[in-house]
């Protein structure tokens, strides 16, 4: 009952220290720290079952931010609202350096070099993008949802990071920050007919490219369009755009039930699996922990969701829950589009697997996430700011 | 905000929560299944999958088979030769790539000078194109042309494409699979196009049948045997030397380089034509060497061996990781020769010796060295001879040229592939159709140094006339004279055959190719190759080994032999059978035959002898040798010249003087070899050739040459035997 949040003689206004630790969602921790301990697991396979390739690295980083995390969760959530749009300036900002300061990779142009380490801000941002959106939609009433005019401002704060990732380019997370942005404003209760409409424009956006791309065939395709072809048919571009999906495949196939065990795909080992301590991590666990291995981590992944969602609908404040239902939306984006696209059932995209894929700036984003929703369910009742006034 | 409001914001809010998360939740059972219908049952097939795109099949090569003498003695092997290999990317991923660049550094890292440089850079180029079954220039095309073919739209047909490159002009061609009919009708248009006349046509066809046939595996071969100081040095640098590979390949060596060359032949770079009929995937290896010549062609294949194969587990970088499983390639076949690699030498060395006048040497000659029982050759000698392990590496042009160019023919085997008149040493053919035409061997011919056969007059060698000459006299001074006289009795059908069965006019040997026939005269012969009627004077001629009369000196060996042996046909041949030819009797009679090898004992041994100034060693029978003299006549002398062959032959022209023949057998009471030699210009048989003969006969003799009665096929204890022999 969000709305009486600010009035009901239940709530707690302030919590103490104690109170606070004594409130941790431990279980969902321990959800997190399994998956990192399988994360770390798989660079040091992924690394040739070494420690220095990626395992150390991966387990520094896992532990730092970790920690950092858990920090971060103890710390009230009313801070957290107030710099809401600070956060979301500041990754804006780093965002905005890319092209300036980027780094380019793989022909895309994602990261900035901090001297000490390199930051991918379009990671970064998707914590921030969602902050700010769920702090302006706490202000937004019911009644006030449907009015079109005050859909501008939220809409206007998501087409600049949009844009500019597209441009890195990096069209998966572009489109990921797109469906934050639809969930974020559906949850917040956008009115049906503009739903539909939404939807149905997807649809009909994905069907006109899709269909673009079939009439153009794999010669003429630019590359978005050929990761896309390759879907339907590897064999029609097997070195290029198909190479990692049919590499993949292979590897994932090859695990079985069972795997073949810990250290033991052949076809990761030797590398023909690419990327497979990053985007790919999914055919490499597939291969050396098969169906049994894969269903566990998707099972614990599906809990640590439905702890998300749970924290959403415990939270009684607007800010709260639609942080957190469209944090945990963000992290199934993650998750689903991953292991999809490794098993090429959607085109290949730069997009890593939380907690089991190498590389730091998606990992803070993760583990930023976690902190935010630990902090909501820590301060489930908490009353946040003055709701529903986004006209006074 | 109103509590109104704010319900319905939480009713909507949670039923729309419930609603996103049960569509996420499909989503995850979605993958779920994907998940299952990946992994459970279609385990197997992705496995066959990865094992197959992490395996590769290589194919090693098998070692050539080493050639040896009879007594396992090493004439031809291998050694391992370190060669710097480019293997060339698809084209797409070289783009960025200066192939030049790279070649040039290499080039300079192993020292190479200016012109092997320049060869590195070529061969490179080239040898890229043949990789991908590229042909730059398959015609050179005018501008017109040009246009006008990219007009047809020659961009669209299989194959084919044009290039301009500094305003000139040019068709191309690459080998594309499967698409056989579209490539012809490409083809066919651009005939019509640029109207071709035939030779273009042919030309073209040629060089993309070639251009098919030679795509080569893998790589190209840069710069062969490099030194280890090269290798380090290369090494050094491997990281600045994209695509390029230093391989351990064998080279063909050679014990003695330059000893029975001609014999053993020599290997070489793989051309198209040989491709034709033989599509051994060994030699498309880049460093393919295919044997040229003598045994080397002969038992090409044997030699070869077959490819082995190893199934190879790669990582994605295409480096081998572990060897899965081995085929071991089958080396080639060792062949054991019938040469006494002894013998062989010294016959080498012999025949160079040789003095042709008191200040000259043989510059050409030929002598073979026949065991008379079985036919084995024992030695092969040509002189001169070469070096044949330049071949096996890259030849030089320079060297090519030099051996090209030699008047002496350095490269031809003098004797199999070379013939001369036989001159007088065919006189014991014709005495022996004279026995067997029933003609009396006491009867008396009087030489009187010239004979009239018709309108002709024909002189004996001895102007001044040897008077009555018998049968067996008449060879023993080789009197012209009496077989002037007795040929129009004999009737040349009759001479013919005894030079058939004898092994004139024929091919001899068993089991090495390259040979040549000679030529026994005959009617039918002369009016298919000359046109003309057969003249008594061609018998005349014949009689004696002139006039048409050609021979090899492995022609002249074998009749001795077959002489010696007591008429069996055997039949030269170089490589060891496990068991010995048959050798079928060819019909004479024996007392012929001793009547024969009488009067071939005298030629050496009587004072009357035309040998026995050259060729006479005393009474021990075991060295002496019986043979006969032969002189062939190379050019119409005058008289002058005649004169000077005689006393001044040194001031006749090189080019002018008579061969020298001799054939000859020994021991003289159980013969066991033959031996026939020709030495060019020689002036004499008696001067020039007998010596050689008399030092190989007796060499063979005192040495034992071939002499194994219990000869095993054990090559270790042949090997023992022949060192043991040797001292």
């Amino acid at each position: 009952m969000a709305y009486t949040a600010e009035t009901s003689p239940t709530s707690r206004v302030q919590l103490s220290f104690l109170d606070r630790v004594s409130n941790v969602p431990w279980p969902m921790l321990m959800l997190v720290v399994i998956l990192c301990v399988v994360g770390v697991a798989m660079q040091y396979s992924a690394g040739g079952l070494n420690w220095e390739t990626y395992a150390g690295d991966h387990l520094i980083r896992t532990a730092l931010f970790f920690s950092l995390a858990l920090i971060a969760g103890l710390v009230d959530i009313r801070l957290w609202f107030r710099v809401s749009y600070f956060v979301f300036g500041a990754t804006l900002l780093m965002l905005l350096a890319v092209p300036f300061l980027g780094e380019e990779y793989n022909g895309a142009k994602r990261w900035i070099d901090l001297q000490v380490t390199r930051l991918q801000p379009s990671e970064l941002i998707q914590v921030g993008f969602i902050m700010a959106l769920a702090r302006y939609l706490h202000g937004a009433s019911w009644e006030e949802m449907g009015r079109p005019l005050d859909l501008i401002f939220p809409v206007l704060l998501a087409v600049l990071p949009i844009y500019l990732i597209m441009n890195q380019p990096d069209l998966g997370t572009s489109l990921k920050l797109m469906a934050c942005l639809s969930v974020i404003l559906f949850l917040a209760g956008l009115r049906w007919w503009l739903v539909l409409i939404g939807l149905g424009g997807g649809i009909a956006g994905a069907y006109w490219f899709i269909d673009r791309c079939l009439q153009l065939g794999i010669d003429a395709a630019g590359y978005q369009c050929r990761r896309v072809l390759v879907l339907f048919d590897p064999q029609l571009d097997l070195s290029g755009a198909g190479y990692h999906i049919h590499q993949a495949k292979i590897a994932i196939g090859s695990g079985g039930l069972r795997g073949q065990g810990f250290g033991q795909g052949q076809h990761n080992q030797l590398g023909f699996t690419p990327e497979n301590n990053t985007d790919f991590v999914w055919a490499l666990l597939a291969e050396e922990f098969g169906f049994i291995g894969c269903m566990v981590v998707l099972f614990l992944f599906t809990l640590l969701l439905l702890y998300g969602v749970v924290t959403a609908l415990r939270a009684r404040s607007q800010f709260g829950r639609l942080l957190a239902a469209t944090l945990t939306a963000n992290l199934f984006f993650y998750v689903v589009v991953n292991i999809a696209m490794n098993m090429g059932l959607l085109p290949v995209v730069g997009m890593p697997l939380p907690f089991l894929s190498y590389g730091g700036s998606a990992l803070l984003a993760v583990m930023g996430s976690v902190a935010l929703l630990t902090s909501i369910w820590i301060h489930y009742d908490v009353p946040v700011g003055s709701e529903g006034k986004l006209r006074q | 905000m109103t509590a109104r409001d704010g319900k319905r914001r939480d009713a909507g809010f949670t039923r729309r929560l419930v609603l996103a998360t049960t569509l996420q939740g499909s989503a995850l059972a979605a993958l779920g299944f994907r998940l299952y219908s990946l992994q459970v049952p279609r385990q197997d097939d992705f496995l066959a999958d990865s094992l197959k795109t992490r395996t590769v099949t290589r194919f090693d090569a098998p070692t050539r088979g080493s050639i040896v003498d009879r007594f396992g003695q090493p004439l031809a092997g291998n050694e391992q030769s370190y060669n710097l290999m480019y293997y060339p990317k698809a084209e797409d991923e070289e783009i960025n790539l200066n192939r030049t660049a790279v070649v040039l550094r290499a080039a300079s890292l192993i020292g190479a000078s200016p012109a092997l440089t320049d060869r590195m850079v070529d061969q490179l180029d080239i040898g890229v194109d043949v990789v991908r079954g590229q042909i730059r220039l398959l015609l050179v095309l005018s501008r017109d042309q040009y246009d006008l073919l990219l007009d047809s739209g020659i961009k669209d047909w299989p194959g084919f494409g044009v290039q301009e490159r500094l305003g000139n002009y040019g068709l191309n061609y690459k080998v594309v699979s499967g698409v056989a009919q579209e490539e012809a009708d490409a083809l066919e248009r651009i005939i019509r196009l640029l109207d071709l006349n035939d030779a273009d046509q042919r030309q073209i066809s040629r060089r993309i049948v070639e251009a098919k046939q030679i795509n080569t595996i893998g790589g190209v071969v840069l710069a062969e045997d490099l030194s280890w100081e090269q290798v380090a040095r290369l090494k050094a640098r491997a990281l600045d030397l994209p695509h390029t590979e230093i391989d351990v390949s064998e080279r063909r060596s050679y014990t003695f380089p330059g000893t029975a060359a001609h014999a053993l032949g020599y290997v070489s770079q793989v051309q198209p034509d040989d491709l034709i009929g033989d599509d051994d995937r060994l030699l498309r290896r880049p460093d393919a060497r295919i044997g040229r010549k003598g045994i080397e062609r002969t038992m090409e294949k044997s030699l070869r061996g077959q490819a082995g194969e190893r199934l190879m587990e790669i990582n994605a970088l295409g480096q081998e990781q572990r060897v899965i499983s081995r085929k071991p390639p089958v080396p080639g076949r060792r062949i054991m020769t019938t040469l006494d690699l002894g013998l062989q030498i010294y016959a080498e060395q012999r025949l160079a010796e040789q003095e042709i006048s008191a200040s000259e040497r043989a510059r050409a000659g030929a002598a073979v060295v026949l065991k008379v029982d079985t036919g084995e050759v024992l030695a092969m000698a040509s002189h001169p001879g070469f070096d044949q392990s330049i071949f096996s590496s890259r030849i030089s042009n320079e060297d090519w040229d030099e051996l090209i160019r030699d008047e002496r023919r350095p490269l031809v085997n003098k004797c199999s592939a070379e013939h001369y008149p036989p001159g007088s040493t065919y006189k014991m053919v014709t005495m022996l159709a004279a026995l067997e035409v029933g003609i009396d061997p006491a009867e008396a011919v009087n030489c009187t140094g010239r004979t009239e056969v018709g309108p002709q007059t024909f002189y004996c060698w001895k102007r001044e006339g040897h008077g009555a000459m018998d049968m067996g006299e008449a060879l023993v001074q080789s009197c012209d004279s009496w077989y002037y006289e007795m040929s129009q009795r004999i009737g040349p059908e009759k001479m013919g055959e005894v030079a058939d069965r004898l092994g004139f006019g024929q091919y001899l040997m068993i089991d090495v190719a390259g040979e040549i026939r000679g030529v026994v005269p005959s009617e039918a012969w002369k009016k298919s190759e000359r046109n003309e009627g057969w003249f008594d004077g061609d018998t005349v001629q014949t009689s004696i080994g002139q006039g048409y009369v050609l021979a090899t000196p492995l022609q002249m060996a074998t009749m001795t032999a077959r002489i010696a042996n007591g008429g069996r046909a055997v039949r030269p041949h170089l490589i060891l059978p496990e068991l010995p030819y048959p050798a079928a009797d060819l019909g004479f009679d024996p007392e012929h035959l001793a009547l024969v090898r009488r009067a071939m004992y005298r030629v050496s041994n009587d004072e009357r002898g035309t040998a026995y100034a050259t060729t006479f060693d005393g009474e021990s029978p075991l060295l002496q040798i019986a043979g006969k003299t032969g002189t062939a006549q190379v050019a119409r002398l005058s008289a002058s010249e005649r004169l000077r062959m005689l006393d001044d032959v040194e001031n006749l022209d090189y080019e002018r003087r008579n061969h020298g023949l001799f054939v000859g057998f020994g021991p003289i009471d159980n013969p066991r070899y033959a031996c026939a030699a020709v030495v060019e210009h020689g002036n004499s048989g008696s001067l020039s050739a007998a010596p050689v003969v008399r030092d190989l006969l007796q060499t063979a003799i005192v040495t034992g040459s071939g002499d194994d009665p219990d000869r095993t096929r054990d090559p270790d204890a042949l090997v023992a035997r022949g060192r043991q022999r040797r001292g």
